[in-house]
C-alpha cells in the first residue's frame, strides 16, 4: 500500500533558492561548450555555479563531502557525442 | 498546476536540443536532496544510480528485482536493478509523494518514467513552447 501524498512546507532558504526561477534561468543559459565539458558526467550546481563534476555519482558525493557542501542540485549531463533515446 | 521550461542539451552535431526535466527533492536519511530528472513518457520505470540509493538507508535486497533493457536486445546489455519506494518532494506545489524508483549499479541518468510518478500528474508536453505542464491530480490535500 503506497503512502498517500502529504503537504510539506519547504522553509529552508538554501533549498528554496535551488528551485528558484533565477537558478533555473542560469542553468538553461549555460553554453553548449560549457555543458559539453561535463558531458557524460554528474554535476552539482549552487548559487549559479557548477561546483563539482564527476563521471560517477559516488565521486560527486565524495567531492561535495570534501568541500563540506550538502545542499546542491545534482544533474546528469549526457555525453554530447551520443544521441539519447531513453 | 505549474509549468517548467525545457532544459537545453548539446547534440553530437553541436546543435542544442531541449528536453523536459524537473527538479525534485529526494528524501534521504538526513534531509531532502535535489536532483534534476528527465521526464520520460516513453520509459516504463523511474531510474536512478545506485549511489543515490545508498543515501536512503534502505536494504538493497529488500527491493524487487527488475531487468532493464534499452535499444539493444543483446543479453549482455540487460542490466539488473532493484525497485524501492522513495519519498520525493515537489517543491513547486509543496507536496511529498511516494514513488517507486529502479536503482541500477551503473552511471545512469535520473529518469522519471510513467510508473507511479505519472499517476500523480496530468503531464502536458508542449514542444513548440519548450514547456511541460504538471497538473497534480490528487485533490484530497
Amino acid at each position: 500500500m503506497r503512502k498517500p501524498p502529504i503537504k510539506v512546507e519547504l522553509k529552508d532558504k538554501e533549498l528554496l533558492e535551488l528551485i528558484s526561477e533565477e537558478e533555473e534561468r542560469w542553468f538553461n543559459s549555460l553554453s553548449a561548450e560549457e555543458l559539453a565539458k561535463h558531458g557524460g558526467k554528474y554535476i552539482a550546481t549552487k548559487n549559479r555555479q557548477i561546483i563539482a563534476s564527476s563521471e560517477s555519482l559516488g565521486g560527486l558525493y565524495r567531492q561535495l563531502e570534501v568541500k563540506g557542501i550538502q545542499k546542491v542540485c545534482i544533474s546528469y549531463i549526457d555525453d554530447p557525442r551520443l544521441v539519447v533515446i531513453y | 498546476m505549474f509549468t517548467k521550461d525545457w532544459t537545453p542539451f548539446t547534440m553530437p552535431t553541436g546543435e542544442t536540443i531541449y528536453r523536459p526535466t524537473i527538479k525534485v527533492f529526494v528524501k534521504e536519511v538526513t534531509d531532502f536532496y535535489l536532483y534534476r530528472f528527465l521526464v520520460d513518457s516513453g520509459a516504463d520505470l523511474l531510474m536512478a544510480p545506485y549511489s543515490l540509493f545508498c543515501k536512503l538507508g534502505k536494504k538493497w535486497e529488500d527491493g524487487e528485482k527488475r531487468f532493464l533493457r534499452g535499444i539493444s536486445p543483446k543479453e549482455e546489455c540487460i542490466v539488473e536493478g532493484r525497485v524501492h519506494d522513495v519519498d520525493i518532494l515537489i517543491g513547486e506545489i509543496s507536496v511529498q509523494i511516494n514513488i517507486s524508483i529502479c536503482f541500477v549499479k551503473e552511471n545512469v541518468p535520473f529518469i522519471l518514467g510513467r510508473e507511479s510518478f505519472f499517476n500523480y500528474f496530468i503531464i502536458t508536453f508542449d514542444k513548440p513552447a519548450k514547456k511541460t505542464t504538471f497538473a497534480f491530480v490528487d485533490t484530497s490535500i
